[in-house]
């Protein structure tokens, strides 16, 4: 696809992977969520380390310490909590989650490393411990944007690449019984081949997608591709009644009884 | 085949990677349109000024004090549409460039000259679809104001009194006074995203559509974004993230430069002078960037809701979208 950049890698077994790089924008939707819920992990921290801070020292007679070892103490554990909350969420979620976060989850992408071999404790400790630097005055912003694989420090010090998850194919579409007889007998009139599979993408991606368009775009554009792929096959009558939904479904199942080539 | 016609829905993140890649595509020709637009608004803006300024000068020579009053009024008046036709113009470049992405993005691209023309004529349209914005904000502003009020005030009113007749004053003011103030903020904050993001790619739809006008773009702005405001959010803030390191460099570190610089009149009009200059540049370089997320944000929701993808997949002779 023009638009994003791929890379390919090629396996010892000499197998090639195509992957599609994460783009800054989905990069940046990532770490917005995840900055989000580090945030608020980091204020959850704050909330313990401050009542912890009142209910000892209202106790410092009875524990006879002084207040403030008991002040120095509690905020040296609170900072190392915290960075380990900042460093450990990434490495802890990478690593569990074979180079996801939750932010990477929901903008779709994922650390590989460069052969293709998913991330581990190891990647995702160096690429931790370079986010502070790559944060830092955006270095690994200019970084993404200005590198041909999109890598910041941390990636390239990891030797790993952000790449887009694989679209989830959704399942076979669910073709009524009276389409089917319908498609049976569209299988009769027409030379299904002048179907090419691309056609059929857009017949699929259109009943898959029919549901989420507005009532007037379902309308219309089951219309269109109707008439569309009726003018292709040469169609001049129809079997029987039907409406521009079913004659999809029809075809779609009919093109789905070919044997496999 | 087309590729990019496939593209159909697009995630939130790669709407602006698609937008931040088109922009770089045609780097030169964006730049040159959005500093274009800068300067007609940067034009009406000294051009309101000078209107004003130029006839109270000339005319206080005079010795009377009447005549540079009445200079000043009318230079008001010339100057106000000289600021007009400036926005106006900032508006309809603007939108030239949403065009151009746009139909690079769907495959039948444009020249900036071409874009030009075709909306040479909608110049008074874009003026207006401004002016219907700002009062659309304005109307936002308001009612987020009033709803944030109503509610934050009943909720904190309600808790401050039932605190009261269970503990005592103080606690329930106190306690009533922080919840009621929060739930305000945060229904201040809801309804103004809300109601931005559903008017958010008006100026994108006037742009694109043939025979859309300024009232018709609101609406049809309102009705493809109806179920996509959180999305929009998103994609807002992942643009605005990319955005910052441009502005840090033409903005903000100026600015904290200048702080440093000693206490002196020339020193301070000079660095107000280039802080300016730079922050005029950081707004050029970014406006693009806005104007492209606009316009694949405006194809992604004409693939969801309307099937602009699959209808394109082939595209029969002759339809404009």
């Amino acid at each position: 696809m023009g638009l994003f950049k791929t890379v390919t890698i090629r396996t010892p077994e000499s197998i090639e992977l195509d992957f599609v790089l994460a783009g800054v924008g989905s990069r940046a939707v990532a770490l917005v969520v995840d900055y989000a819920c580090l945030g608020l992990g980091l204020l959850g921290l704050a909330v313990i380390y401050s009542f912890l801070l009142v209910q000892l020292l209202s106790m410092e007679s009875v524990l006879g310490l002084d207040s403030r070892t008991i002040q120095l103490w509690l905020t040296a554990i609170g900072s190392l909590l915290a960075f380990g909350l900042y460093v450990g969420y990434f490495v802890l979620f990478e690593t569990l989650w074979f180079g996801q976060t939750p932010g990477k989850r929901y903008s779709k992408i994922r650390v590989i490393r460069d052969d293709g071999q998913p991330e581990r404790l190891l990647q995702a400790t160096l690429r931790s411990l370079l986010r502070p630097i790559d944060d830092f005055l955006f270095i690994g912003f200019f970084c993404i944007l200005l590198t041909q694989p999109e890598k910041r420090l941390g990636d390239w010090l990891a030797g790993t690449l952000v790449v887009q998850t694989d679209p989830k194919t959704p399942g076979p579409v669910q073709v009524p019984e009276r389409s089917q007889a319908i498609g049976k007998d569209l299988l009769g009139l027409i030379d299904i081949t002048q179907l090419s599979p691309d056609d059929l993408a857009t017949i699929r991606a259109f009943l898959q997608r029919r549901t989420t368009l507005s009532r007037q775009a379902q309308v219309q554009v089951s219309d269109h591709l109707a008439r569309r792929y009726k003018d292709q096959l040469g169609l001049v009558t129809l079997p029987t009644e039907m409406t521009t939904d079913t004659f999809l479904e029809a075809l779609y199942w009919a093109y789905q009884q070919q044997p496999q080539r | 085949m087309n590729p990019a016609a496939q593209l159909g829905p697009l995630n939130p993140g790669d709407v602006v990677s698609a937008a931040l890649r088109l922009y770089r595509d045609r780097f030169k020709t964006y730049l040159k349109l959005s500093a274009l637009a800068t300067l007609w608004l940067l034009g009406g803006l000294v051009g309101l000024v000078l209107l004003i300024a130029l006839p109270v000068a000339m005319l206080s020579t005079l010795g009377s004090s009447f005549l540079p009053i009445i200079g000043g009024l009318g230079g008001l008046v010339l100057g106000f549409l000289a600021l007009l036709y400036g926005s106006a113009k900032y508006y309809q470049l603007s939108g030239v460039m949403g065009r151009l992405v746009f139909c690079d993005l769907v495959n039948r691209p444009e020249t900036a000259s071409a874009a030009q023309r075709l909306l040479a004529p909608k110049l008074g349209q874009f003026l207006w679809l401004g002016f219907l914005l700002f009062l659309a904000y304005m109307a936002a502003y308001l009612a987020a104001s009033l709803g944030a009020l109503i509610a934050g005030g009943a909720v904190g009113l309600l808790i401050a009194g039932m605190f009261t007749a269970l503990i005592n004053g103080t606690v329930g003011g106190i306690l009533g006074g922080i919840l009621g103030l929060m739930l305000g903020l945060g229904v201040f904050v809801l309804v103004l995203i809300w109601i931005l993001a559903r008017l958010f790619i008006a100026d994108a739809v006037l742009a694109i559509e043939a025979s859309q006008d300024a009232g018709g773009s609101l609406s049809r702005s309102w009705e493809l974004t109806q179920t996509s405001v959180w999305r929009i959010q998103i994609v807002f803030l992942a643009a605005f993230l990319i955005q910052l390191p441009i502005l840090m460099v033409t903005n903000y570190f100026p600015s904290l430069f200048f702080a440093f610089l000693p206490d002196n009149t020339a020193v301070l009009a000079a660095s107000q002078g280039i802080g300016l200059l730079l922050s005029l540049l950081g707004s050029v370089l970014t406006l693009p960037l806005w104007q492209a997320v606009k316009a694949v944000l405006y194809y992604d929701l004409r693939s969801r809701r309307e099937g602009l993808d699959l209808e394109l997949r082939h595209p029969p002779e002759q339809t404009n979208p």
